[in-house]
Formats: structure tokens, C-alpha cells, sequence
């Protein structure tokens, strides 16, 4: 919390208030009636009340917002605010608004709301999120929490936190500036992936060869080997210990886990209209999607496979053709999943280089994902090639969005889900008393 | 609680208390009967098991007809502007109470509530209205809070919702009020109507007043309510048996004298209202004749009052009584005087010599009756003061010298300026010019037009019959007069017996027989049935004294004879209508008042009635007459005096502190010689002074800690010695629990110590472990008597600094 700064205006509710003062006083002044004039004092009465309690209304009031690192678009992005009061007053009906840009009005032209350039497009948010407090005791430390659900991926900014009462009349409106900045990374839409997708795509290893296993894990025999001081007794073959004459372990395997490496190719933009027309899923697909909205929908897809591969135990590798990224090679952690999702998340499609840069060599073993149409991977290594330079890669298109996905998620539902190695754990900033975002049947995509 | 619900029951409260308040204002109780029972029905059905509301375009439609019924009103009644925008506002909230209702109908249904208050303060005057507009701004304070709070949280919630587009509604603002937040409303609510309530005074003191209504509101009873029996400007004779009329008060009457109120019980005085000079054989009628009418001056009050106050200094230093009548609820322009009750030989009449009305600007006055008229209706509460010297017929002042205002001149002795101009005898002229009220309030064209010849010696019904009446009865009495003579010694005691006559052979019925077809009524009177009500009486009087040639006229007016012993006034009432008639004693002697009916059957009626209640009831009207005077008939001279004694009041309050503060500071100065001590003495005794001011200061101090601590730990159920201990061996705990609410953890009062410590422990079971080893130690002192030993005290030592580190390591 830097700073801070009041203002003192009518609002609606005083221009009410003083109009019927008004009216009552005509009243008195017109038929002389007495009881009208008490009428009138006590309007007086609340006027002055008014100006005084907003004169000393939040001023020992002390605000400061608690935001996760990151979240994913689509899904509630919990925005917690504690509340102190100082002051020897009880505040009543607190209400805090996030605040961008000068005026009341800069969300509209400054803030997330604006939908301003960067990463994705149009609006991040839908309006200043709000929060209430019926009532902050003096002396009381409360929380509160404003419901807040970012539309696209990106960076979301806060600026400052407006601390606003009307109480006791909504006559007069004070309102309480904090200046506190703080930055939430976005991620893509997240949707669950459909099992088959990630099925077939997992036998799509090197050229057809079966996964290898190695020495190291607990699974079956492997091998003997001299035993080394830190191995378990148990894994002593005491029979060939016997007949070597010197200790003997027993090396078990470990199964590689599939390694899948993500193409997202954005180095075209599709033309306006490529989509497809007929809704499959209701929600999922809009009838036509302009090209952007389909490079989203690749990075969506994108976001939704390495989340989903993350559960399943899969090693994944990401490269991005056109924007400026990092090529990330294939592995499985939460870390690596969260730096994936970050770089995704930070996608500037806007900035692009104006050469189209070479795809390279592509494996087999790739899975290309761009936004056009794709392909539908059935077979081992049976995937085609439907874009220029991808032969012989796995090719999925946003045009056929629906094909892959299911349903929205949320980032909390992922983390909360059992992946292959038996763990659940929860990315890091998100909060674990955070309720799994209720599966959602509609929603933009984009 | 939940804020929502209570305030909509407070909405529906207060909706309610504004239609009850609004139909006692305009005293219908049908209307309150009708409308409370559709309001109070409106809760269950729209609130009930199963609340359904009515669909809006049946509310628009019901709108509708609410106006086209408004427009009906005002065409049918234009006088009751306010009472058809009460119903028009009433119609509408009934319509809004079934309705489906958002913040803005909640908000539109609090305003016209508040219109139908303004319309409904309008109206009434009466302390009970008084009662309920209290009760009705307080419900309206905390109805008003409440919208706001939960009108903040719909807003915040709708710009959720907003923002949250095509996605699930985020939830609804937690609108739920804990026993802390109800406290601490309750205790704001409070405070904030006592400052607006002292805001409320303060401007409705110094608020500016005017006194003068700029419309006419129309009378604050239902256009459908029936005439009530009482005073009237016209006397109609034969209507059949009347009522006692209503008990309900009129108006007070406070009389003064050197400043020093006067009355009892058994001094009854007669309020005097019209002078009927003329009676109309046709609808026997008595009325104020058009040649009284056309006598009236309109005058502004303070030339009226410089006119008597050119009168001789001597008259003003007499006695001088001051008439203070405070008109509860009228619409009338009767201004009323007070008489004494004449004795059997008459009273002087009424001697006007000073009238204050804040009221009023203008008034128009007769010489000829000494009838005092508003030029405008009074509307609602009014309160003027009568001034007039005790006199008495040899030491009235001379009426040729200051022949206008107040005294009551013979007709002979008034001069020519204070009569009406000769009336030109042409049927149109004479109906045209002087129509005045109720057209049938006039002569009949075959009776002779009244001049000054005539005024008040007319008398053409059945005259020689009731002269040979009149003329029997003096003549009994050893009295005679010439009919055609115009003023004779013997005219008062003439009429005095002709009052005694009535008095004693007459009897005083309520029951009015009616007289036989086309017979007069006061014929019959006179002849026949022998008895009536008092206007038959005085009727009687008029008509036997003209017959012989002496003026007289009739007037109404009351008999106060109740007097409140608690406010030292008069309490006037409906029931307590009089007439009476008034005797032109002729040049330099007046009218005279006779009253002839029996007074003891008079008292009989007009006595208050006796019991249980009489005095609780005396007790209300000197409330609702304090109301009434303080607030509802606020005038500017009250509001003057007001100022002034608070204005007096505050100086010498300031006075009388400054000499007070400059006393002590000598008295200060003078203590070491006055206690014969040097200076280091008299420091001494301040600084042990000062210390025993400070040490009884700690010990309410640690008092009050200790009860604080006592009512924390909930040990108040336990003896003193218990409570005393386990306060002090548990302090731990409370120290824990500050500690914890600085860090913003707060155990609700709900939560037991042990469920508050585990809650903490799943929450983070690091930094709260010393919170649930703390928690054991003090379940183990509180209920399992455990001592507070060194080791028990090192311990709980340890577990605090732990708690402390692991706290503020935390935030850091």
C-alpha cells in the first residue's frame, strides 16, 4: 500500500435525498403546517449527519489486496482484500472496487477492461471487480473477497483499490484511494482433453518403437550389478552373492514415461471464417471464428494437452513457431508444466516476425498444433500431413477445436487431479482453499 | 440476522404505520380498516409459503385506475386536494405491497410513504398523529439504514454480475449480521437520530414562519363525513331532537389577568361566536343580516390594535383580561371572544381593546356586533389572544370619543361611518350586493329590508302574540313599555325578567319536539311545548324583547365550563355550543348579555364526565393541548420568545461560568492565606491530592479491566472468590487471543477454545502449535483446577514467545 487519497461527491441517492427535502420544505413553506418543518429538520438532520460521517468515514480504514501469481482465464480468480480499521468509527456498507486508469471511468479506457494490446485479445475483464464489507469494526482485521473471472490469457495489472461508503444516507459518497499494484499471469483456457486424443498420441513414441525401459525403478528385473553401499539389503541376490563371493543387487526397471513434443505454429494467421459451422458440443465452438480467435483456440489446445499430459504422466516439450518464445524440451514436472503454461500465457500475437520462420525438422513424434484444421491422429504414426513442411507430424487444427476437447476446466480442477505418479500437488500460488471452479457449459473461446 | 429480510419487514412496517397514520389524519376509519387489512394481507401472500406476486402489468393497470380515480376526486372535491393525493398515494402502495419489488421499487414504495406522511402532517394536529409520526421516523431511520446496506450489496452484486458476463453469477455479498454488527448498527441508529433529532429542533425554531397558508387544504375531515352538531354561524330552529354533540375539543381557553391565569370549575365563562341579527320565518333561520355584513371593516391587525391603544391610558392600566384560545382544528372564520357568564341582571358585553394572531394579517370587524371575522379561513391549528377591560356599566369609557374598535356602542351611539351606506331598495341591488354564505340566508322578499331603524327590533312572526306574551310578563313583574318607544330606562330590567321568565318556566329538553306543520318552531316554543334547547331559549329572549321593542339579538358561541386544572385553562368542547342573546341597553350602556336558559340543566349537559378515567383523560388533553400549542400552532411569536429565552439562557449560562471560574481561580489564589499555609504547604496538599485522584484512577482502572477480563473469560457465572482467581491465573489465554486478533484471527464468541486452537492447527500447524498446547494449558486451569505453578508459568511462557515469533516471522 503506497498511498492514499479521499474525495467527497453526491451521489445518485443525495440528489434523491435533497430533492425530497426540497419538496418537503415547499410543502411546509407552502401550507405552514409545523410537522412539516420538524419533517424538514430531521432531513437537515440526516444532511448534516451525512457530510460529518463522510468527513471522518474511512479514514483510519486500511486496505491491501491479496492476489494469487497466476490463473487461468476462464476460471474464478479469487482478488482478497483485508480490511483494518483504525479509526475509533465503525465502517458500514464498505464497498472496494479495483481501480484503473484516472476517473471512475478508466477501467473503460485504461484498464484490463479496455481489451488493450499485448497478450490475447479484447477485454480481460468485464468491469472493475467489487467487493463488500456489511461492517469493519473499530479496531476489527476482516476479509473479503470480490469475484473476478479474467476472460483472455495475459498479464493482469491492478493499479489501486477504491475504498468507498455512502453510509448512513447514500447522500454523500467518500471514497478512499489505495494505490497498490500487484500482477496475475493469466493462462489460456484450459479444457479437459479427450482421452482418446492423448491415447493415441501417446503410442506415437520415436518411430513406432516400444518405450524402453531403464534400470533404476522398482517395476521388473533388469539386471545384476555389484552391489554399492546405499542399496537396499533387500535388493541383494544372495545365491549369486554366494557364488560371486562378493554382494550382488538386483537392478529393477523404470519404465520411460511417453514423451510428447508440442508444435504450436502460429506463424500464419488463418483467414476470417475458418471454424467450424456446425456447434458439436454446445458451447465449445462458435459457428465462425475470426483468425485470431483461432490462434487462441491453438494456444487453448496447447495449454489443455500439456496440463493433460502433465496428469498422465507424459513428458512434454514445447516450441513455438512465429512468436517470440523459448523451446522448452520434454519433461515432466510441475515446474516445467507451470513455465509452459507461463510461455503461453505470454504469447504476444501481435508480435510477429515478418519472415516466416523454417519449421525445421520435425519428428515423428511431434504434434503440431495450429489454426487451421487438423488431422485425426487414429493410428500409430497414421497421423497426415494437412499444413505445408509438417510431413510426417501429428497435426491438430483449432478449426476442429471440438474434436479434442470436451469441457472447460479449471487450473485447480488439474492440480486437484491424481496424475500417473500418484501425486496431486497444487501449482504454486494458487490457494488450496480455492473451490474447483464448477464446469462451465458455455464460453468463449478467445 | 439477515439484513434483507428484516428490512423488507420494515418496509412493509413502515408502509403500514403510513397508511394507519394517514387514515387517522383524515379520520376515516373505514378507510383504515380497508386498506390495513389489504396491506397486512399483502405480507402473507407475497411473503408467505408460498409468496406470489402480482404480475407488473396488472400494477401498471391498477396505476392506472388509481389516477382516473385521483382525477375523479379532485373534480368531485376540489376542497380535499390532500386527502385525494392520500388515496392516490395509498392506492399506489397497496398496488406496490403485492408487487414483485427490486431496489427501485422498494425505493419508489419509501417515497410515497413519505408523500403520504407530507399530505397526512398537513392534516392533523392531534398528539396521537404526533405519536405516530415519531414512531414512523424511527422506523423510517432504521428502514433507511438498512436499504442502504442492502441496496450497496445488490449494486456491488449487479456490477459482479456485469463483469462476469456470459459466466456463472458470482455469489451474492454476504448480507448476514453478526450480534457485534447489530450492536453496533443499533448503537449508530441511535446516535443518529438523537443528532438529527436535536438538528430537527433547532431548525424547526429558527425556521422562518410566515402564519399564512397559501391555500385553502379543505377541511381536515372526509369529504363524506356528516355535519357534526356544534357551533354554527346560523341558528335553524325545528330540526328535530338534537345530539349532545361531539366531545371532542375545539379549542382551549386560557384566560389571564396581570399576567396571572384565572378559572375554576365553577366559573364558567361563554365563548362568543356570531351575532344573529336576522331571522328568516320561511326556513327559521337566524342569520347575520346583510346589513351587519355590510358594516364589517377589513382591517389589518395592527392598525385595529393602534386604534386602541389611542385610547385612554387610564382604560388600558384596569383590569385587562387576555383571552389566549388556541383553535385545535377548524375551518371557519369565526374569531371567538369571552364573556363572563351573565348573572341574572346581565353582563357587559364584549370590549375589545387588543387582538394578536400570528395567524392572521387581516380581519374584518363590525362595529355594530362587535363581530371579528378572518378574511380567510383558519386551516388547522390556530392559537390568538383577546384583550378587553374589566368594565362595567358606569365606568365604560366614553363611545363617541373612540367610537371604533371595541366598544360596544348602542346603535344610537355609533356614528355614521361605522354603519353600512343606505341601501338602495331594489330587489337585485339588495341581493346582490350583500349575498353573503348559504343563499337562503336572507330575508324573504315580503319582509322588510333591515336598516338602522330596525337593526335588531324586527319581529314578524305572529308579533302581536308574542308582544302580548312579553308584556304579560313584565307587566307580572310591575314593569311596562311603550312598543314603539326606541330606549327606555327599564329595558335591561325588562329583559332580565323576560330571562327569568324563560329561566324558571321553561324546561331545558334536548329532545326539541318538532312543531306542528307550518307552525314556527319558536312560536310553538313560546306557547305550546314550553321547552327546548338552549337556542330556543335565546331565540325565545330575542323574539320577546323585540316584540316589545327592545334590540336584541341572538348569539352563538360556547359555554366553557370544564375546566383543566393541570394546564389551568379551559377546555372548550363541540358539545359545549351555547346561544344566548345580547340587550341594546341603549345610549351609553351597550349590549348586555342574558342568557336565558335554566343553568343548571346546562351544567348538567356540559359537564365532563366523572370517573376512573376523567383524570387520566384531563392528563392527555394538557399533553395534546402542549402539542398542539408547542409544535403544531408554532407561531412566530413563540418562535421569538423561544430564541430569546434560549439566546437569555446561553449568556447567562456564560455569565454566570465566567464569574464562577474567576471565583475559584481568587478563591485559588486566596487559599494558602484563607487556610493560613505557605505555598510549599499548599503544594503539598495538591500533590497528595493529585495522587489520590490518580491512584483511584488505576483502581477503577484495574476494576474495570478485571470485569472486562471476567466477562472475556465467561467466568461471570461463577462466586466471586472462583472468579477472582481463575481471572487472574488465565490472563495467559487473553493475552493469546489479542495477540492472535492483532494478526487478524478472531475468535467469534460462538467458538469454543478448543475447536478456535484446532481450527488454527489445520490451518497451519507450525505456527499454531503453541496455540493448541496454550489452549490445553487453560482447559487444564479452567476446569480440570490445575495450579499455576512455576513450571506451569515457564511453560506458558515459552508457548507465548513461540507464538509471537512464529506470528510475526510469518508476516514479516
Amino acid at each position: 500500500m503506497a498511498s492514499r487519497q479521499s474525495r467527497l461527491r453526491i451521489g445518485s441517492g443525495g440528489v434523491l435525498y435533497i430533492l425530497v427535502s426540497g419538496v418537503i420544505l415547499a410543502s411546509a413553506i407552502y401550507t405552514q403546517a409545523n410537522l412539516l418543518f420538524w419533517g424538514f429538520g430531521l432531513m437537515v438532520g440526516g444532511l448534516v449527519l451525512s457530510i460529518g460521517v463522510a468527513a471522518i468515514a474511512l479514514r483510519g480504514l486500511e486496505v491491501t489486496r491479496t492476489v494469487p501469481t497466476h490463473c487461468a482465464a476462464g476460471e474464478p480468480l479469487p482478488l482478497r482484500y483485508e480490511i483494518h480499521n483504525r479509526s475509533w468509527l465503525p465502517a458500514f456498507a464498505v464497498v472496494l472496487r479495483e481501480g484503473w486508469g484516472k476517473g471512475s471511468r478508466g477501467w473503460k479506457t485504461e484498464g484490463p477492461a479496455a481489451g488493450v494490446t499485448g497478450a490475447g485479445s479484447g477485454r480481460m475483464l468485464g468491469g472493475p471487480p467489487h467487493a463488500w464489507a456489511l461492517h469493519v469494526g473499530v479496531g476489527q482485521t476482516l476479509q473479503t473477497q470480490a469475484p473476478c473471472r479474467p476472460r483472455r490469457r495475459g498479464r493482469l495489472h491492478f493499479e489501486r483499490i477504491e475504498a468507498s461508503t455512502s453510509f448512513p444516507f447514500s447522500v454523500i459518497h467518500k471514497t478512499v484511494i489505495f494505490e497498490q499494484t500487484d500482477e496475475v499471469l493469466v493462462f489460456p483456457y484450459l479444457y479437459r482433453v479427450r482421452r482418446q486424443l492423448l491415447s493415441n498420441l501417446s503410442t506415437t513414441e520415436g518411430d513406432g518403437r516400444e518405450i524402453q525401459p531403464k534400470p533404476g525403478g522398482s517395476d521388473e528385473f533388469f539386471g545384476l550389478r555389484e552391489y554399492r553401499p546405499g542399496d537396499s539389503p533387500r535388493m541383494i541376490d544372495w545365491k549369486r552373492t554366494a557364488k560371486a563371493g562378493k554382494l550382488v543387487a538386483r537392478e529393477m526397471t523404470m519404465p520411460r514415461p511417453p514423451s510428447m513434443s508440442l508444435v504450436l505454429d502460429l506463424r500464419e494467421t488463418p483467414p476470417i471464417g475458418v471454424g467450424s459451422k456446425k456447434p458439436t458440443k454446445k458451447g465449445l465452438v462458435e459457428a465462425a471464428a475470426s483468425g485470431r480467435q483461432l490462434e487462441e483456440r491453438a494456444i487453448s489446445l496447447t495449454a489443455s494437452m500439456i496440463c493433460d499430459a502433465y496428469l498422465r504422466g507424459f513428458r512434454v516439450g514445447l516450441r513455438v513457431l512465429g512468436p517470440e518464445c523459448a523451446v522448452y524440451a520434454p519433461r515432466h514436472s510441475l515446474i516445467h508444466r507451470t513455465r509452459l503454461l507461463e510461455a503461453l500465457a505470454e504469447l504476444d500475437l501481435g508480435r510477429k516476425p515478418a519472415t516466416a520462420e523454417a519449421v525445421g525438422n520435425l519428428r515423428r513424434s511431434d504434434v503440431v498444433i495450429w489454426a487451421g484444421r487438423g488431422s485425426t491422429p487414429t493410428a500409430p504414426g497414421g497421423a497426415s500431413a494437412s499444413g505445408a513442411g509438417r510431413a510426417g507430424a501429428t497435426v491438430l487444427g483449432a478449426a476442429d477445436f471440438d474434436r479434442y476437447v470436451t469441457q472447460v476446466t479449471g487450473l485447480a480442477d488439474l492440480d486437484h487431479a491424481p496424475t500417473r505418479n500418484g501425486d496431486g500437488p497444487s501449482a504454486p500460488g494458487v490457494p488450496r482453499l480455492n473451490p474447483p471452479a464448477a464446469p462451465v457449459e458455455s464460453g468463449g473461446v478467445g | 440476522m439477515n439484513t434483507v429480510l428484516l428490512f423488507r419487514r420494515l418496509v412493509f412496517a413502515q408502509v403500514l404505520l403510513g397508511i394507519a397514520a394517514s387514515c387517522m389524519a383524515e379520520r376515516n376509519p373505514g378507510l383504515l380498516l380497508v386498506a390495513g387489512a389489504i396491506g397486512a394481507m399483502s405480507w402473507y401472500v407475497t411473503e408467505g409459503p408460498r409468496g406470489k406476486t402480482i404480475p407488473r402489468w396488472l400494477v401498471n393497470v391498477g396505476a392506472l385506475l388509481a389516477v382516473g380515480w385521483l382525477i375523479i376526486e379532485l373534480t368531485t372535491h376540489r376542497a380535499y386536494v390532500v386527502a385525494a393525493m392520500g388515496h392516490f398515494t395509498l392506492a399506489l402502495q397497496l398496488l406496490m405491497l403485492y408487487a414483485r419489488k427490486a431496489d427501485r421499487e422498494y425505493s419508489q414504495l419509501l417515497v410515497l410513504s413519505l408523500l403520504q406522511m407530507i399530505g397526512a402532517s398537513v392534516l392533523s394536529v392531534s398528539m396521537i398523529y404526533g405519536v405516530f409520526l415519531a414512531a414512523y421516523c424511527v422506523v423510517a431511520l432504521a428502514t433507511v439504514l438498512l436499504f442502504h446496506l442492502t441496496s450497496t450489496a445488490d449494486r456491488v452484486h449487479q456490477a459482479n454480475v456485469a463483469a462476469a458476463g456470459e459466466g456463472p453469477n458470482p455469489a451474492r455479498p454476504n448480507t448476514f449480521a453478526t450480534s457485534a454488527t447489530r450492536k453496533q448498527l443499533r448503537y449508530s441508529a441511535i446516535g443518529m437520530g438523537l443528532i438529527c433529532g436535536v438538528i430537527a429542533m433547532a431548525v424547526f425554531v429558527v425556521m422562518p414562519r410566515t402564519g399564512k397558508s397559501a391555500i385553502d387544504f379543505g377541511s381536515t375531515n372526509s369529504a363524506r363525513t356528516p355535519a357534526q352538531t356544534g357551533f354554527s354561524n346560523t341558528v335553524r330552529l325545528g330540526a328535530g331532537p338534537i345530539g349532545t354533540g361531539s366531545r371532542e375539543p375545539m379549542l382551549n381557553l386560557k384566560l389571564e389577568t396581570f399576567g396571572q391565569p384565572i378559572g375554576w370549575e365553577d366559573d364558567p365563562w361563554l365563548v362568543r361566536g356570531a351575532a344573529l341579527d336576522a331571522y328568516n320565518p320561511d326556513n327559521h333561520t337566524w342569520f347575520r343580516s346583510h346589513f351587519a355584513i355590510a358594516s364589517d371593516r377589513v382591517t389589518k391587525i395592527d392598525t385595529l390594535n393602534h386604534k386602541t391603544e389611542t385610547l385612554d391610558d387610564d382604560w388600558l392600566l384596569r383590569r385587562q383580561y387576555t383571552a389566549e384560545i388556541a383553535l385545535r382544528d377548524s375551518r371557519q372564520r369565526t374569531i371567538f371572544s369571552v364573556v363572563p357568564v351573565p348573572t341574572r341582571a346581565g353582563s357587559p358585553s364584549f370590549y375589545l381593546t387588543r387582538f394578536e394572531s400570528e395567524n392572521l394579517r387581516d380581519v374584518a370587524f363590525s362595529s355594530l356586533d362587535q363581530q371579528l371575522r378572518a378574511t380567510e379561513s383558519i386551516v388547522g391549528a390556530a392559537t390568538y389572544r383577546v384583550s378587553w377591560p374589566s368594565t362595567s356599566r358606569r365606568t365604560r369609557p366614553p363611545a363617541t370619543a373612540n367610537p371604533e374598535p371595541g366598544i360596544p356602542p348602542s346603535l344610537v351611539d355609533l356614528p355614521e361611518t361605522a354603519l353600512p351606506p343606505p341601501l338602495v331598495p331594489t330587489p337585485e341591488r339588495s341581493r346582490t350586493r350583500f349575498q353573503y354564505g348559504n343563499p337562503l340566508n336572507s330575508l324573504p322578499d315580503d319582509q322588510p329590508v333591515i336598516t338602522r331603524d330596525n337593526y335588531s327590533r324586527l319581529w314578524t312572526v305572529e308579533p302581536e302574540r308574542v308582544q302580548a306574551l312579553a308584556l304579560r310578563i313584565i307587566r307580572d313583574a310591575g314593569l311596562d313599555r311603550d312598543p314603539n318607544a326606541r330606549h327606555t330606562a327599564d329595558d335591561l330590567e325588562i329583559a332580565a325578567v323576560l330571562a327569568d321568565h324563560l329561566r324558571l318556566r321553561y324546561r331545558y329538553n334536548l329532545d326539541n319536539p318538532r312543531p306542528r306543520g307550518g307552525e314556527d318552531p319558536l312560536i310553538a316554543f313560546l306557547f305550546e311545548t314550553r321547552q327546548g334547547h338552549c337556542e330556543l331559549f335565546a331565540a325565545g329572549l330575542t323574539a320577546l324583547c323585540r316584540s316589545i321593542g327592545i334590540p336584541a339579538r341572538l348569539i352563538t358561541g360556547f359555554r366553557a365550563s370544564e375546566f383543566n386544572a393541570v394546564g389551568r385553562y379551559y377546555v372548550v368542547r363541540q358539545s359545549n355550543a351555547h346561544a344566548w342573546t345580547e340587550v341594546d341597553g341603549g345610549p351609553s350602556i351597550g349590549w348586555q348579555t342574558f342568557d336565558a336558559t335554566p343553568p343548571d340543566r346546562v351544567e348538567a349537559e356540559h359537564s365532563p364526565p366523572d370517573g376512573l378515567f376523567a383524570s387520566v383523560r384531563e392528563l392527555y388533553e394538557h399533553i395534546e393541548f402542549a402539542w398542539i400549542k408547542s409544535v403544531v400552532a408554532f407561531d412566530s411569536q413563540t418562535q421569538k420568545s423561544v430564541i430569546e429565552n434560549v439566546t437569555a439562557t446561553v449568556s447567562a449560562t456564560t455569565r454566570r461560568g465566567n464569574n464562577t471560574l474567576r471565583t475559584w481561580i481568587d478563591q485559588l489564589k486566596s487559599l494558602p492565606q484563607r487556610l493560613r499555609m505557605g505555598h510549599l504547604e499548599v503544594i503539598g496538599i495538591a500533590l497528595s491530592s493529585l495522587g489520590l485522584v490518580v491512584a483511584a484512577t488505576i483502581l477503577i482502572r484495574l476494576y474495570v479491566v478485571r470485569r472486562r477480563r471476567v466477562r472475556r473469560l465467561q467466568l461471570t457465572a461463577l462466586p466471586p472468590e472462583q472468579r477472582r482467581g481463575l481471572s487472574r491465573r488465565l490472563r495467559f489465554y487473553l493475552l493469546m487471543l489479542d495477540m492472535l486478533e492483532r494478526k487478524g484471527y478472531r475468535r467469534p464468541a460462538w467458538q469454543s477454545p478448543s475447536s478456535f486452537a484446532q481450527e488454527l492447527a489445520e490451518a497451519n500447524p507450525l505456527r499454531f502449535d503453541p496455540v493448541v498446547a496454550l489452549t490445553e494449558q487453560f482447559y487444564e486451569i479452567r476446569f480440570g483446577n490445575r495450579p499455576l505453578d512455576d513450571d506451569r508459568k515457564k511453560r506458558i511462557r515459552a508457548h507465548l514467545k513461540q507464538l509471537e515469533q512464529s506470528i510475526s516471522s510469518d508476516s514479516a
